[in-house]
């Protein structure tokens, strides 16, 4: 699984408690949210 | 991918997820850290403790009660998270001076008993919470290079640690010493994890 949308480095990942999104945080300045089913 | 929130002109350098599922706190290089509500999808709250300081992590209890975040001046500020009628308030608590550079982590314990926080200055402390007092009880040295992150145990009684030095290192929390080396890698290390909790 790729997760293309960030245009810069990413700094953090966390994912939820059972696993189906990952937060991430980049030097973009977004925190984007992922679904990862 | 399903949502995005800014942080207008800046870096964000950390986030992490509320343990109710539906908040999120993430921290920039201008010294804000912003909670996000996934179900209102806004920002319901900014803290900025020293602008224009970065801010390069933050760790939210697992019981959702205490929100620490750690800066490029060394400083940790703790904030009470309190639930309201609808929004949580979050009550300023403390902040200290923990080391003399940029803290690159700060991690509270699964047991939420205590906090680590890992530095440019070589070093990991460790810092009791009760009471919100935040007293030191140990300064894991060892490291000769920048600590960039660490990863407790499942028991919060072990902590991993990563640094610029090639090495991790396993640290019994109960004595302050290093009970293990990983010290195979060429380059320095920015990040570990530990899986513990399904050890049958």
């Amino acid at each position: 699984m790729t997760l293309d949308g960030h245009t810069a480095n990413v700094t953090a990942l966390q994912y939820s408690a059972q696993g189906k999104w990952i937060v991430t945080g980049s030097e973009d300045g977004t925190v984007k949210v992922w679904d990862t089913r | 991918m399903q949502r995005t929130y800014k942080h207008e002109g800046t870096m964000v350098n950390d986030v992490v997820i509320h343990p109710n599922q539906g908040e999120l706190i993430s921290c920039d290089q201008v010294g804000s850290v912003k909670i996000w509500d996934l179900g209102e999808n806004t920002c319901t709250h900014e803290l900025v403790p020293a602008e224009d300081v970065p801010i390069r992590s933050v760790s939210i209890a697992s019981d959702g009660g205490t929100l620490v975040a750690g800066n490029n001046h060394g400083t940790v500020f703790v904030w009470r998270i309190q639930s309201g009628s609808d929004t949580p308030s979050l009550v300023p608590v403390t902040s200290f001076l923990a080391h003399p550079k940029y803290i690159t982590r700060c991690l509270l314990s699964p047991d939420t008993r205590h906090l680590a926080t890992c530095s440019a200055d070589t070093t990991v402390k460790i810092w009791s919470t009760k009471d919100y007092e935040y007293t030191l009880e140990r300064t894991l040295e060892g490291h000769q290079r920048w600590v960039w992150d660490a990863a407790f145990s499942a028991d919060s009684a072990y902590l991993v640690t990563a640094s610029s030095d090639h090495a991790a290192r396993l640290w019994d929390l109960a004595t302050g010493e290093t009970v293990r080396q990983y010290d195979s890698h060429h380059r320095s290390l920015v990040a570990c994890a530990l899986n513990d909790l399904n050890l049958a």
